[in-house]
């Protein structure tokens, strides 16, 4: 699950002016919470701007994974084949034909976002679509493409996990 | 505030003369309810009476939303027997005293784990005190385990059947609060679900479920547990479930500690001991893998308000971020 990070500058900015400012005495600490409003403001536009990057190499990744699904899942064809995989087949390659609008220099934050859950939600379905095959039909190409996704997701969390170490402990946090 | 905790004092005790409320304050903790602590002071038939309660109100939005009445259920049925719970007074359903509902309850004395060490280890300087508190821990754990429920009425909130509903129940209703409350697709949880439904364990037997029994739902005071908390999600089912919740890496972190407290290996010896239970690690393990699917389940709902603007707890906000570790645990426990 992606927190939004809009919401969170917002939820931050919004206790910053509605929890804390009130609940100050001295101007200095009055002066200095407004500051960390505005310095909140202009760090989220400064990601809504910046933050595309690691989402492109997501997306890609993602793509990636679709991509070698359609290929086991068109030669499997040949073996055994039922409805929910023909339809899985189509639903993943409308995906990866879809066309999301892009901004003048670099393509839009919402877009990349949008297409990141759709990428993730024909992959979703992927994985429950492998493992009912997998009770009917025992292939060692499905078996392969599914480690493949598990790998994939593996690589994803891992790139997460770098991202958290200034975190606090669930303990600690809850 | 007061005035209102005051109407409703005289309602539900109309034989109180002149009741006062003092230190009426919120208590931080406790992410599925607001907590609010008092002290109230009156005369009943020439006798000045002091006692200290809580009051335990439905949030606008929380991690968790529960069943107030399986609570104030369970807890009104365990003053009979030894496991250190709170008095439950009243539940409030009528919305017009403090405009939420609410429970009402005793204020137990000691202090909460937070007062000792807001690290992942309980006592970090102190191992014996940990050991003396760990002990009590697991016994508190199969008093309940041994609750005679049938005998205390609880069959009322829902008796799972034979074999694996016990599983099957928590699973369903686990996945229920993630398809409402998710943000975006989430492939790990989606492969833990799958696991799960294809690994349900029968259960030996049912029992008394806390279902939220950890390293910080409890008070202490000294070298004595004075009460454990947070009965919300608790119900009937395999007790297993609680000893996976508990021995999720979740709660310890940087400790190979169950919750900070003791070895794994202590912990199931002395369960079995006191509770004539055999430890079956299989089904501990599974229930270790709907512990993490439960929590990022709770979780979702509070970083689902916090995004919603239902709520602007910061707290909801920051635990968003740590669903990763645990999708890691998810991811390690499944070998994936």
């Amino acid at each position: 699950m992606r927190p939004t990070f809009d919401k969170t500058f917002e939820g931050m900015n919004y206790t910053v002016l509605n929890d804390i400012l009130p609940e100050l005495s001295s101007t200095y600490a009055m002066t200095q919470a407004l500051m960390l409003s505005v310095m909140l403001n202009q760090l989220q536009a400064i990601w809504e701007k910046t933050s595309q990057l690691p989402l492109i190499k997501e997306n890609k990744g993602l793509r990636d994974v679709l991509q070698a699904a359609i290929g086991t899942l068109k030669a499997t064809k040949q073996d055994y084949w039922d409805k929910s995989l023909e339809g899985l087949t189509q639903k993943i390659d409308a995906e990866l034909q879809k066309e999301y609008p892009s901004g003048e220099e670099y393509p839009l934050l919402q877009s990349l976002l949008e297409e990141n859950c759709n990428l993730k939600e024909v992959l979703d379905r992927t994985i429950i679509a492998l493992e009912e095959t997998s009770r009917d039909y025992k292939s060692p190409a499905l078996d392969e493409l599914r480690k493949k996704i598990r790998a994939h997701l593996r690589n994803l969390l891992n790139w997460q996990l770098s991202l958290q170490a200034k975190l606090p402990s669930a303990a600690e946090a809850e | 505030m007061e005035d209102k905790v005051k109407d409703y004092l005289k309602f539900r005790m109309p034989k109180a003369e002149n009741p006062s409320i003092t230190n009426l304050q919120k208590i931080v903790g406790g992410s599925s309810r607001e907590n609010i602590a008092f002290e109230a002071e009156w005369t009943e038939e020439g006798r000045k009476i002091a006692r200290s309660f809580i009051i335990r109100r439905d949030p606008v939005a929380s991690l968790l939303e529960t069943d107030r009445e399986l609570e104030f259920k369970v807890l009104q049925s365990l003053e009979s027997t030894p496991v250190p719970a709170p008095k439950i007074y009243w539940l409030e359903r009528d919305e017009k005293w403090l405009e939420r509902p609410f429970v009402v309850m005793e204020k137990m004395t000691g202090s909460p784990v937070s007062a000792m060490s807001r690290m992942s280890l309980f006592a970090p300087e102190d191992p014996a005190l940990r050991a003396k508190i760990a002990k009590q821990w697991v016994e508190i754990l199969a008093q309940i385990h041994s609750v005679d429920w049938k005998g205390l009425g609880l069959s009322s909130i829902g008796v799972p059947e034979a074999g694996t509903d016990c599983a099957r129940r928590e699973i369903d209703k686990w996945e229920k609060v993630i398809d409402k409350h998710k943000l975006e697709p989430q492939p790990i949880l989606t492969e833990a679900l799958l696991w799960l439904k294809n690994n349900k364990p029968e259960a030996e037997r049912i029992t008394l479920v806390h279902a939220d029994f950890k390293q910080d739902n409890f008070l202490f005071e000294g070298e004595k547990i004075t009460a454990f908390l947070d009965w919300e999600m608790s119900h009937l089912g395999d007790p297993m479930e609680d000893l996976g919740w508990s021995c999720m890496a979740w709660w310890r972190q940087d400790t190979p500690l169950i919750c900070g407290l003791l070895e794994k290996e202590e912990f199931f010896r002395y369960y079995e001991d006191l509770s004539g239970i055999k430890v079956d690690e299989r089904k501990v393990s599974f229930y270790q893998v709907l512990g993490c699917v439960k929590m990022t389940a709770i979780i979702l709902t509070g970083v689902r308000s916090f995004s919603d603007g239902r709520s602007h707890d910061l707290t909801l906000g920051l635990l968003g971020f740590l669903i990763p570790k645990l999708e890691n645990e998810l991811a390690n426990l499944l070998a994936l």
